[in-house]
């Protein structure tokens, strides 16, 4: 069966020279600032400042569904439930909602999954062009053996994971020990390999706006390809406080290496106009370039059909029960 | 363009606030914004044009009130004083908590109005100049209701000359009525030329609070009726706008027994510490 992707290539590796990492800068982490008050309100006014309505909305949409990391890491996790996500990866929209809004061959960015469900993931979209990340690194807390969680890496990787996503050590953070969690960093960026690695702060649990700032410029050095807010699982993922300083930290480490780190928030992102807010606020301070799959996922599961019920109201004026856009 | 191209451009577009409203009241309203005194409109005559900075196109027409309209509206504010006062702290901040209550009914219409007057973006209006508007009200609200065991000892200055500048024609009319009114004082306000719209709109919402005729006159008009209300038997001159306009009322008023408070032009200083976070120093700034 042939399958087009949509025109944005989204495997990190053909489209941009990846991120060397640097050696360890302290003196740059440390000068860090945030002045959290004024991140809260150009924060909290954003989404009345910035309105993309009707045409506009639904390609703005569109391009949401091509960055999301659609996944599903659940406990209960089954075989037929990671096809069926993958099926719905392929196909995000009803096929006339797609074909309406001009882009019949529409597909998420990516798929997640745990470890043990790659490679179903990977059969489901083989020859598909759509990449499967893997969580890793005793995900959701990362505090399982060190070796274990570097072999964890290698495992995924061999099974057919083209991205995986880590999760760092928050004590590191917490204590102030920037060495190690540079150090973790770069091992973990090593056992990738050529796979990508997306590092995960677990925003929610680092205490303050200026230790996201530095946790993400460590791991910018260490070699990190994305970025990631939080593992979906804390009590705090996503917010856009925490976004804003991440972004301003990759635009820095942008102006002195060159190199483009990825940005992905997860969890927290359900609903349609949150989406075109983060892509919003990525376009005013990183550009264009930014809004595209290989430097810009949304980790989410439920947001896919929030938006896939906004499109149908674009082209209808009504809105459809939930139920009538499932995840698969 | 198509959802495809713009899938590609990610531009944001536009997304225009519905001016229709807005534009319907001032058609039913006569098309032209003229004076309001002792509680009655007139006369409206198109003296002057009031324009959208944006576009450039009409909105209404503008009475420039002359010197016998400016005593008659001061002299509406003289005859309603004395109850105004009389009526007690109370039964004033009834009134300007109805003004208030009334303000966020109309919050929309009056931000958009005060948008296609004043040219400044609906963000602007809706999240900023009107809400605070608002809050000014209610504010003084309360210090009417207090006033009693408060500021007993005062007493009302008696008329006050109100004249306001184009910048935040809204939030400048609340500055100026919402404390002299809560104090037991009577207004005659002058807007701008160039931005009478909302005025108006205040106008009529006074009247659907039940504000008691000649408490608060409006009179539209441009430097010439400034000046006649300068001159005029009021108590007291409020203005805001230029130092130079603000040194000739200065000199103008010398040698009367008026009160006069004057906010003029000046710069505030911005300080940015060497350890800031700049980028939000740079964004708190503009």
């Amino acid at each position: 069966m042939e399958q087009k992707t949509t025109s944005i290539a989204q495997m990190p590796q053909t489209t941009k020279p990846r991120n060397l990492g640097t050696v360890l800068d302290l003196d740059w982490a440390l000068s860090m600032q945030a002045n959290t008050s004024a991140i809260e309100r150009r924060c909290a006014s954003l989404p009345g400042r910035r309105s993309v309505k009707k045409d506009h909305q639904a390609a703005w949409l569109a391009r949401a569904i091509s960055c999301i990391d659609l996944t599903t890491l659940s406990g209960d996790d089954t075989s037929g439930r990671v096809k069926r996500l993958c099926a719905k990866a392929l196909q995000p929209a009803r096929q006339d909602i797609l074909d309406q809004i001009g882009l019949p061959y529409l597909t998420t960015g990516a798929v997640c999954v745990y470890h043990d469900m790659i490679t179903t993931a990977v059969t489901a979209l083989h020859g598909t062009g759509i990449p499967v990340a893997a969580v890793s690194t005793g995900f959701p807390a990362g505090l399982s053996p060190l070796h274990l969680r570097i072999e964890e890496i290698r495992e995924s990787v061999k099974a057919g994971a083209s991205e995986i996503d880590i999760v760092i050590s928050r004590r590191h953070v917490l204590t102030q020990n920037w060495q190690a969690l540079y150090e973790e960093m770069a091992a973990f960026r090593t056992a990738c390999g050529d796979a990508h690695v997306k590092a995960i702060l677990a925003t929610g649990e680092l205490g303050s706006l200026r230790n996201v700032g530095r946790a993400s410029l460590i791991c910018m050095m260490a070699g990190a390809d994305f970025i990631k807010t939080s593992t979906g699982k804390e009590s705090i993922n996503a917010t856009l406080p925490v976004t804003l300083v991440m972004l301003r930290a990759i635009r820095a480490y942008y102006s002195r290496t060159g190199f483009r780190v990825g940005y992905k928030p997860a969890g927290g992102i359900s609903k349609a106009k949150d989406a075109i807010t983060y892509l919003a606020l990525i376009k005013e301070e990183l550009g264009d370039r930014w809004l595209r799959p290989d430097l810009f996922r949304f980790g989410a599961s439920s947001l896919l059909g929030d938006i896939e019920r906004q499109l149908e109201h674009h082209l209808t004026g009504s809105y459809s029960a939930n139920h009538r856009h499932p995840i698969g | 363009m198509s959802i495809e191209t713009i899938f590609d451009t990610m531009d944001y577009g536009t997304a225009p606030e519905d001016s229709t409203i807005a534009l319907k009241w001032i058609a039913d309203h006569g098309g032209i914004s003229g004076p309001y005194i002792n509680g009655k409109w007139g006369p409206f005559r198109e003296d002057l044009l009031v324009c959208n900075p944006a576009t450039g196109e009409k909105l209404a027409g503008m009475t420039i009130s002359s010197a016998t309209e400016v005593a008659a509206a001061v002299a509406a504010a003289r005859k309603a004083q004395p109850l105004w006062e009389a009526s007690g702290g109370p039964a004033r901040a009834r009134v300007l908590y109805a003004i208030a209550r009334l303000m966020q009914k109309h919050a929309r219409l009056l931000s958009v109005m005060e948008s296609l007057d004043n040219g400044k973006p609906i963000r602007e209006s809706r999240d900023i100049d009107i809400p605070l508007a608002i809050r000014h009200f209610y504010h003084h609200a309360g210090h009417a209701q207090l006033m009693p065991t408060a500021l007993s000892d005062r007493v009302a200055l008696g008329v006050c000359g109100q004249i306001i500048p184009w910048n935040f024609p809204l939030l400048m009319l609340a500055w100026k009525i919402a404390p002299a009114l809560a104090m037991g004082n009577t207004v005659v306000l002058k807007p701008a030329e160039y931005t009478p719209m909302t005025a108006m709109l205040f106008a009529d919402i006074c009247t659907q609070a039940g504000v008691p005729p000649g408490v608060v006159n409006i009179i539209t008009g441009d430097g010439n009726t400034g000046e006649a209300l300068v001159a005029s038997e009021v108590d007291k001159i409020a203005f805001t706008g230029s130092t130079a306009v603000g040194r000739k009322i200065q000199d103008a008023t010398a040698t009367s027994s008026k009160s006069l408070t004057l906010e003029l032009g000046g710069k505030s200083p911005y300080i940015v510490f060497d350890d800031a976070d700049i980028d939000s120093a740079i964004e708190g700034f503009s």
